[in-house]
């Protein structure tokens, strides 16, 4: 029971797919700019993950070693495709027309075969749900959060609601792709800094989580070497 | 010898064959599934849209009858079998990101009520303002229900009262025309303004045509 639970947290936090694992940056710089594409974007993304994670998870133990990568895409696109016709159907459309073009994209989203390969398809179909839904739920804090904080920087309101009235004028640098770099940058720059200063303070050396493979660059453990 | 092993081309083309085949089945049925729903959701967008553009109150489905001139699409709407106005549906290349779509209604003179932009990708914070009609909620009064009707918009407003032959240039007044621009946006006021005007002189220069399809509108 614990090894699912922590197989959920772990995507939210210590394996983040946007601020550690540093996956699907494309719809993570082009989508935040208002807190609701956010959760939208989140919301696709969790759905074909689990539902992809789940599938491939139950066929890895058939699908032949050769031809495993092209199979997950069939699998994976297949559940792209059902979200793209279940949102033009139910979503609302302003929600549909904003994320339009970026749902099919979501098959090229290095984080859905990325689980697919690295833990669907090596672990039974429950703890890859699980995967999927941390990794899913993950990818949606971290959206939300960088849209609400976009949305609010360049017009001063949260999901579509206007927090500082005086606001009149919208400022366009963070609502903007040169914006999305910068914010995210900062963050990963703040994450990076606390995990250090957490490690140092335990009397601990950082080291990078084992299984993201960081062994060929020393940018994080350089100074601590001696 | 395993299936997971196997390195036969011919099996592994079978295999990824029977995948592909498998997930057309699954679209094909999902397909099946949503696309009364999905028409339908086009379709109140569409009618939704229509509602905003300050039409006399109609009663049919606009988008039934239409016919196309110059890549400009005019619908009638009716009220009870009469016709009330004509909107049209116009796009141009020209907007700073690509497409932009509009609809502009008329009324059966030719006088334009409203115009509304339902497709564009523009710059948020400059071309979006020139072309969105948003109310801006607010804490204040986010409780509240928004108000009757399409929310102003100081660009796409000037264009209501207007009709093409009442002297009116289709440009921006920098370019010695009628219209006020946005500073910052002004490939985007250029592309509306002449969009709008597109579809003013389409619709004048193809009244005797538009009238033989909608028999009431003046010649």
């Amino acid at each position: 029971m614990k090894k699912y639970f922590s197989d959920v947290i772990r995507g939210i936090w210590k394996e983040n797919p946007v601020l550690v694992l540093l996956l699907g940056t494309c719809p993570t710089l082009a989508l935040t700019t208002s807190a609701s594409n956010g959760v939208g974007m989140g919301a696709a993304t969790t759905f074909v993950l689990v539902g992809s994670n789940l599938v491939v998870s139950v066929i890895a133990g058939i699908v032949p070693k050769k031809i495993r990568i092209p199979v997950y895409i069939v699998v994976i696109a297949t559940f792209v495709t059902v979200v793209d016709l279940l949102m033009k159907a139910y979503a609302p459309p302003a929600l549909y027309a904003a994320l339009g073009i970026f749902i099919p994209l979501i098959v090229v989203n290095c984080i859905v075969l990325g689980r697919a390969e690295a833990f669907a398809s090596k672990h039974g179909p429950i703890r890859a749900i699980c995967d999927g839904l941390g990794m899913g739920l993950g990818f949606t804090l971290t959206l939300t959060m960088l849209g609400m904080l976009r949305e609010f920087l360049s017009s001063g309101s949260v999901f579509g609601v206007k927090v500082l009235t005086f606001w009149k004028t919208d400022f366009m640098l963070p609502a903007a792709a040169p914006g999305a770099f910068i914010i995210v940058g900062v963050i990963l720059g703040l994450r990076n800094h606390l995990r250090r200063r957490a490690a140092i303070r335990a009397g601990k050396l950082y080291v990078p989580p084992s299984d993201i493979d960081c062994d060929h660059c020393h940018i994080c453990t350089a100074d601590k070497e001696d | 010898m395993k299936l997971k092993d196997c390195e036969n081309f011919l099996v592994l083309g079978l295999f990824l064959g029977m995948v592909g085949l498998l997930s057309a089945l699954v679209l094909g049925l999902i397909s099946n599934l949503t696309a009364p729903e999905i028409a339908k959701a086009e379709l109140r967008t569409k009618s939704a849209a229509l509602k905003q553009l300050k039409l006399p109150e109609f009663d049919n489905d606009p988008t039934q009858e239409r016919c196309e001139f110059d890549g400009v699409d005019f619908m009638a709407v009716r009220k009870g079998g009469k016709l009330v106005g004509i909107a049209a549906e116009a796009e141009t290349k020209e907007g700073y990101a690509g497409k932009i779509r509009e609809l502009v209604g008329f009324l059966p003179d030719g006088t334009i009520t409203s115009v509304l932009v339902t497709e564009e990708n523009e710059t948020p914070g400059l071309g979006k303002n020139v072309c969105e009609r948003k109310f801006q909620k607010t804490i204040v009064n986010f409780m509240k229900a928004a108000p009757q009707g399409p929310p102003p918009n100081p660009i796409l407003d000037q264009f209501s009262g207007r009709k093409a032959g009442d002297g009116t240039t289709w440009q921006l007044k920098k370019d010695g025309g009628d219209f006020d621009g946005k500073t910052g946006a002004t490939v985007t006021s250029r592309a509306v303004t002449g969009m709008t005007g597109k579809a003013a002189e389409t619709f004048a220069a193809h009244r005797s045509e538009i009238a033989e399809k909608f028999p009431e509108v003046a010649k």
